[in-house]
This record gives structure tokens, sequence and C-alpha cells, in this order.
């Protein structure tokens, strides 16, 4: 029932089009996280499904039914929905118990129901003692905890979770991301996660939709992303992908062989990849080997190398492609140093798929 | 070197902030200090001998039944109409807002005399506007706003502005989320502001009632034009009769009564104080201010509604105050035949204490927002950068002639004043400078505030930067902090010039012959029953306000927001 269907979304801000046609598709009960840099429009996406923006062109249907289009728009009230904002918007003239038995109230649930549901539902997020207690008196968890509880006592069809855990410390935010986990498996509630952390969407995540400049690059589970990246905006945003031009050839049953810089590599590519002459390559740093130089290697200087515990970081410049920087690991037992000669062998890469003009 | 430097600066400093101590400990505290003296050990023997003569007097009572009546009456005018209109304009989609708060604003700056002025000649027998429609009651009948309610209606209307600028600068600063939130639990927007909307703006509300209660207690204008010819006094009235019948041989029982009406307001502050106190709900959260509910069919309407409202409270009285300046003699209709600017040219350039006025105006009101920019500017510095007790006080301390109703600081100033200035050896009573006085102590705080403002929104390492360059204090006020804060200084002086420029309650019992302001004046002309000329010198002095707010708007953008309650 709570399937959630976007369909060529746009929304413009003046001349600013902060959502340009993006079409969305997610399936009852999958955890879906948006995913992209600030200002991408992932907000703004959030905002229209919720209801508090109206939709200019496309449309959002949850379930069987459209609730935003250009001619049709169901208020936030009507939308069966539960919100967990990023100041989390607990009510702070009303007890944690109040703020959760709120949308009960509203929806004229009798009192020893209520009652019931709210204890359940705080039962549910650990905070069964706190029920009397102001908002001002929880620490940040506990406010995080509440909102979660009261988003989830109306059981919504949908929850929209916006940035949830960004104002939290780093242990929180782990233990946190464990809780909208089991929270998830527990109910099964379909959830549409925004988010511009990807460690946080890759470890919550069924699926993640990637958003640039307000568009959707790529919609994808999270080791999908990782090494099938879409375009050259999700080689480089997820895991830092390094780019680097190729001519491809020979791409068959999903193999191709790249030639870099004067050096052939087996490299992974789509089924129905065409060989082109300008491709891109996406080289992920346990792709790259340092070796001596010698003729499969490419030759490279270091230009720094710095230490992260058990490995290092270095990073080499081609000698013929001066502007490409590569990233490599190196076991702490073989260090290098700044302007050593050294090779890279290239072990795999990924073929870029949509090259030049970004995707529709 | 820097050693060196750093023991001037903290000199300058701490002579500074001593300096400022004395100035305002001069301005507020010495006056009520005075009138406790004179209250409850006059000439220095402890004796409640006056307090018990004037407490025990039946029309003291009389007229505190009446003050406290009027007041709460006003209050809840102003509460319902600020109240719903501060909500409708703050979360609805209408349209024109700016201009809408502009006018509706406007009363707040009409001194209240002018209101009861004006509104007289919208209603009553002798009414030139209802005769002009044809719709005068027959000559004889009482003008019903000659009683009780017509006072509370007028304040009412004087006040609801007061409790809309409260209001909605709290439901500008309500976090959006907090109502969409409600919204996505499925809550109605009646629901959203019923149980989260008007509970969390229970401070600004409070606030709101407090401010408006206290202000229509210590009210002058309204009850006197309305009070006085209707023999329903309030203690403001009473103070006055007295005072201008018996001279200051009076003045032990006014002081009574001032420290009694004094008494009334600070119970509304304090009161206000506790039920805030009480309840704590402070927002945990920031954002920018909550998008407004889309009001569809019912938005014509609302505006509608909100339009004639503002027409109604505004325009009417004002125009009733226009045709009445325009009419040869109190009575006559206006039309083409009888239009006359004879009544302009009087108060213009025959009446002597008019013209008086006019310079004695200008002269207090400048001369008084000058100076306190003067004094607000460092004052203001180290409230804001410098934080100790004492500054603590002085802050609560400049609050209080303005907290407290004019005829406070008014009686106040007569006692400090009545004999030669100690040292100095003359008098300064009867002349205009014990106005000026009184004036500096009551507005000081409507200068402060803004200016306090000012600095919250300055980078503090603005100041910090001139400071390792090697500018001492004095140099860095007036190179670094002045040029900075002099748009919010600007506006704090003219809301002072604005404020003083019309004002009756202080000036009505400090005048005298050769000092009086133009609230004196129009007060006279209206009680000797000129109400044409007194209608002409009120439309004229709006004149001079109406232009001065409307020029504010042209520098608008560069004045830091809530300065000036007529811009939104």
């Amino acid at each position: 029932m709570a399937r959630l269907t976007i369909d060529r979304l746009t929304k413009r801000f003046g001349d600013y089009r902060a959502l340009d046609a993006v079409s969305l598709d997610v399936r009852d009960g999958e955890f879906i996280a948006i995913l992209g840099p600030s200002g991408c429009g992932k907000t703004t996406l959030l905002r229209l499904v919720a209801g508090f923006d109206r939709a200019e062109e496309g449309s959002i249907a949850i379930g069987d039914r459209v609730v935003s289009s250009p001619d049709a728009h169901l208020p936030p009230e009507d939308r069966r929905i539960g919100i967990v904002f990023q100041s989390y918007a607990l009510w702070p003239h009303m007890s944690v118990a109040d703020n959760v038995g709120y949308s009960l109230k509203v929806a004229g649930v009798a009192a020893p129901e209520r009652e019931r549901r709210v204890r359940e539902a705080l039962d549910l997020v650990g905070l069964g003692a706190f029920a009397e207690r102001r908002p001002a008196m929880l620490s940040g968890g506990q406010r995080q905890r509440v909102a979660l509880a009261r988003c989830l006592v109306a059981s919504p069809s949908l929850v929209l979770l916006d940035e949830p855990l960004a104002n939290l410390d780093v242990h929180l935010r782990a233990s946190m991301e464990d809780e909208f986990h089991d929270f998830h498996a527990r109910t099964g509630t379909t959830m549409f996660y925004i988010t511009h952390d990807q460690a946080e969407a890759m470890a919550l995540a069924d699926r993640i939709a990637v958003m640039d400049k307000g568009r959707l690059m790529q919609l994808a589970t999270p080791s999908e992303l990782f090494r099938e990246p879409a375009n050259e905006m999700v080689a480089g945003f997820i895991g830092n992908g390094l780019i680097v031009p190729a001519e491809i050839r020979d791409a068959a049953g999903g193999r191709a062989v790249a030639r870099i810089l004067g050096l052939d590599v087996a490299v992974r590519c789509r089924p129905d990849q065409k060989p082109v002459t300008d491709g891109k390559l996406c080289l992920r740093s346990r792709d790259l080997v340092l070796a001596p130089p010698g003729a499969d290697a490419l030759p490279c200087r270091v230009r720094r190398s710095v230490y992260q515990g058990g490995y290092s970081r270095v990073e080499v410049v081609p000698e013929a492609l001066t502007d490409v920087t590569l990233v490599v690991h190196q076991p702490e037992d073989h260090p290098v140093g700044p302007g050593e000669a050294v090779g890279v062998r290239i072990a795999s890469g990924w073929v870029i798929p949509e090259t030049g003009a970004q995707p529709a | 070197m820097a050693h060196a430097h750093a023991i001037p600066d903290g000199r300058t400093e701490r002579a500074l902030i001593y300096g400022l101590g004395l100035l305002v400990g001069l301005l507020s505290i010495l006056p009520l200090g005075r009138l406790l003296l004179e209250g409850f050990a006059p000439g220095g023997n402890p004796s409640l001998d006056a307090a018990a003569t004037t407490l025990s007097a039946e029309v003291t009572w009389r007229a505190t039944r009446n003050s406290i009546e009027t007041a709460l009456g006003g209050t809840l005018i102003a509460v319902l109409v600020g109240g719903a209109v501060a909500i409708t304009v703050s979360l609805t989609d209408i349209r024109a807002r700016n201009a809408f708060v502009f006018l509706f604003v406007l009363p707040l700056m009409i001194p209240p005399q002018i209101t009861a002025l004006a509104w007289l000649q919208v209603v009553g027998p002798a009414s030139p506007m209802l005769k002009m429609l044809g719709l005068a009651p027959p000559l004889g009948t009482r003008n019903p706003l000659y009683s009780r309610e017509g006072i509370i209606l007028l304040l009412g209307i004087q006040y609801a502005p007061l409790v809309f600028l409260t209001l909605r600068a709290g439901l500008r600063s309500l976090p959006r989320e907090l109502i969409e939130a409600g919204l996505s639990s499925g809550a109605r927007r009646f629901t959203v502001l019923r149980t989260i909307v008007l509970p969390l703006m229970t401070p600004p509300l409070v606030a709101g009632i407090a401010l408006a209660f206290v202000s229509c207690v210590g009210n002058f204008g309204i009850p006197a034009f309305l009070g006085i010819p209707g023999r329903y006094p309030v203690l403001t009235t009473l103070i006055y009769q007295r005072l201008s019948g018996l001279g200051p041989g009076i003045l032990g029982e006014v002081a009574i009564l001032s420290l009694l009406i004094g008494a009334i307001a600070m119970s509304g502050i304090l009161l206000q104080d506790y039920m805030l106190r009480r309840a704590d709900y402070r927002i945990t959260t920031t954002s920018i201010a909550a998008r407004p509910f889309e009001l569809r069919r019912w938005r014509l309407p609302v505006e509608i509604a909100l339009w004639s409202l503002s027409l109604l409270v505004v325009v009417l009285p004002l125009a009733g105050l226009i045709i009445t300046s325009l009419v040869p003699a109190y009575g006559v209709p206006l039309n083409a035949k009888t239009a006359t600017l004879a009544n302009y040219a009087y108060v213009m350039f025959e009446y002597a204490a008019a013209k008086r006025a006019f310079v004695n105006s200008f002269a207090l009101s400048g001369g008084a927002a000058l100076l306190i920019v003067v004094i607000a500017v460092p004052l203001a510095y180290f409230l804001v950068w410098r934080r100790s007790r004492l500054l603590r006080f002085l802050n609560v301390a400049a609050e209080l002639p303005y907290a407290l109703p004019g005829v406070v600081l008014a009686i106040a100033s007569i006692l400090i004043f009545l004999k030669p200035i100690p040292l100095v050896g003359f008098s300064i009573y009867n002349t205009v400078w014990i106005i000026f006085f009184a004036y500096v102590a009551r507005f000081l705080v409507l200068g402060l505030r803004p200016v306090v403002s000012g600095y919250h929104q300055l980078d503090r390492a603005l100041e910090e930067a001139a400071q390792v360059a090697g500018a001492g204090l004095l140099r860095r006020m007036v190179t670094i902090i002045l040029p900075l804060v002099a748009p919010a200084a600007a506006a704090g002086a003219l809301l002072i010039f604005l404020t003083a420029f019309n004002e009756l309650t202080v000036s009505a019992l400090l005048w005298s012959s050769g000092a009086e302001t133009l609230g004196v004046v129009v007060f006279s002309l209206e009680q000797g029953g000129d109400s044409t000329f007194a209608s002409a010198l009120a439309v004229l002095t709006l004149l001079v306000t109406f232009g001065l707010m409307l020029s504010t708007l042209l520098l608008a953008k560069r004045l830091p927001q809530g300065v000036l309650p007529w811009r939104d």
C-alpha cells in the first residue's frame, strides 16, 4: 500500500531548478536513501513528498493515490506520513508523552487506547521512563528517539527522515544508525531517508538515489553504486573514485580492454558497452598496486605519502598525464617517499557508461 | 608597549562605565527615589500623614477603580483585535502584507490625545463629519464617547498595535518544523493553531498583555479628552486636575497618587514575570519562518475584513479630524462653500502659543533624541559586550522611567527641580529644561533598545581587529563602532523624536507659559472649546509624524529588523 511513485517532478525557485524531472519508484517497505551534496535538491524533494510545497510539474503518488500534481494537492495532514525533522521539532510546551500521542489525539483515538500506544511507542525506542519529561530536559539522542516514536505511533504508511543524524555526535550517530536499521526491520515501514553522508546511506538503505543539481543521477543498491557508477558525478562522489580518460575496445559480455596512457588493462563494463575512443574509466584505490617501473606498470612519481595506520595513502602522478592524481594504498612495510619514481599496476576498473552530456 | 597601552584603555573604560552609571542613576533612580521619599518621608521625616489622607479620600478609590476598569477593558480589546490580526497576518498568505502592517500600526504613532480628538470628531451631535453626511444626532445629545465605554474602546484601539507587534515578533521566530510536525501528524490548521501555535505564543502574548495594561493605566490623553468632560476620573487625570487646580502645595498628595499608579503598573509587570517564569516554553529549535497557510477562497474575504478594520480604526477618525479642521466653526457642515484653511493659518501664523509650541516641541524632541543617542551608543556597548552586575542593574534602571506611567516621572521631576539645583543655584522649574530632563529620562530606553539590537548583530571581531591594530577605546568607538551602529542609532533617535514630538502626558504636568509643547496646545485648545483649531494643529503634527515615518521606509534596508515598529 505504501509504494511511493515520483514521476518527472520539477520545482523551480525563480529561474533556478531545484528539482529537474526527478522520477523515482520506492517499493513498499523499502528503505531508500536520498544522497547528495548540499544544494542538490534532496530537501526540496522531501518537502514536496510531505506536501509542504506544491508540485509544478510531474506527480507524486503514495500507494495508488496521486497526492501531488499540478492540479491536485493533498495537504500534509491528510497524507498519513510521518516525519523526523533534522531539528526534531519537538513541541516544547508538551511532555514527551503528549508529543508522541499528538497525532492519535488529533485522530480522535480514545484515551486508554492512546496511552497504550504511546507507551508501546516509547518502549520501542527505550524511553518508557521519560514519558512525563519536557523535551528541553532530554539529551540529543533522546530527543531523536522521541521524534522517531512520535512519527511511528500512528503507523504511517511512509516515514520521511530529514538528515536525522546530522545534529548528533559521532558515537550517538553509530548507535542511532543501528536503531533505525532494527526499527525498519521490525516495522517494515517504507522509509525515505535524506542524507549527505554516504557512509550513513550505505549502512542503512536498501537502495540509494544519488542526486546532484536537482537531478537524479543514479538509483541503485549501495554495492552497485560503488562498483558500477552510472556517470562521473556518482563515480567521484561515492567512494572518491578516480576518473581517467581511456580508449575502450573489445567490449563484450561485461568485459573490455581499456587503453590508459599506453597501457592495456582488462576492465569491467556494462554488457551493452560500445567501443569508444574518448571513454572514461573509474578507478578505485583497491584496483591500484605500486610496482617497480616496468612494461606492465604506469610510470608515475610519488607526490605525497600520508600514513593512515597500517597503510599509507600514497598520491602519485602519472608521468604522461600530470593533471591526474591517483591514490594508492601502500602497506606500511614498503614505504615510499615524495619524488620517488614508481610504477602503478591497474588490476581492474569500471567503464563509466554515461559520459559527456549528463543523463536526462 | 602593549602593556603600557592597556592601562589607559582600562582606565578610560572604567571612567566611562561609572560616568554612564551616574547618568543613568540621575535619570532613573533619582526621580523614583525622590518620589518615594516624598510619599513616605516628606522633608526627610518619616510620616504617613499624606498617604493616610490621600488613601482615605473617596475620590482616590473611585479613580483607582476607574483606572483599573478602563485598563482591563482596553487591554481586552487590544488583545482580541491585535492578537487576531497578528495571527492572520503572520500565518496566512494574505497579500500586501507590508502595506497593511504599516496602516495597522499607525495608531501607535498617533498620540492618544489626537486619537481621542479625532474620534470625538466622528461621533457626537456637533460632528462636522456626521453633519456632512446628515447623520448627526440632535443637538444636546451627549457625546457617547464621554464615558467609561468610550475610554475603553479608544484605549483598545490605541494599543491593539502593541499586542500585534509583540505577538508578530513571537510568531516570526516560531520554527516552521513545529507547525509542519503538527500537520504531518494529521492535525487540521485550526487544531495546529489551538494546540501548538497558541500555547507556544504564551510568552509574547503575556508580554503584550502586560505592555497594553501598563500603557492603559498610564494613559493620560484619552481619559483627559473623554473622562474630564464625562466626569469620569482616572488616576492620571485626577493627578493632573489636582496639580493644575491647586498648584505645588498639593505635591505630597499627588506623589502618593503617582506612587499608587506606579504600583498598579508594577503589579502588571511583576505578574507577567511570574507567569512567564512558570511556563518555560523555550523553543529549542531554530529555522526559517513558517510557511503561510493558504486561505484559498477565504483569502479575499479575510483581506477585505482586515482592510475594513484598518480603515475603520485609522482612516475614519483621521477623516473626521481633517473635516473638522476645514470648517469655519464647530458644528458647521463641510461643503464647497464652508471649506476654509483659516484654522491652519491661525495656528501657524497667528496664535503665538502654537508657534512657540512648534519650536519647543521640535527642539525638545530633537535635542532629547540627539543626547540619548550619545548616551546610548557607549552604554549599549558595555551592556552587550561587557557584562557585570552594575551593568545589568543599569539596564533595568534605564527601563524604569519608560515602563512606569509618564505622570510618575513628571511628578518626580517637579519634586527634584522645584527648588533651585544645589551647588549651581538656579532653578529649571517652569522652564523647558525640566521637560527636557523628563524626556531624556523617559525616552532613554527607546533609543537604547535599537542600539542594543544593533550591537547584537555586529561581529565582535570587527572591534577586536581595531583593538589589535592599536586603537584605544574612544578611537574604536568613534571610528569603528559608531559607523556600524549608526543605522540602529538613527532609528532609535527617530523613534524618540516621533514619540516626544506629540507627547502630552509628561508636558501636561510640567509646562509653563512660554514652555508649551504641541500636545499641551492641542489639549488646551480642545478644553477651551476650539475643536477646529485643535484639529488643524493636530493634522499638522500628524503630517510631520507620517512624513518622517514614510521617509524611513526609504532607508529601511540598512536598519536591523524589528527596530521600527511600523516596518514589517
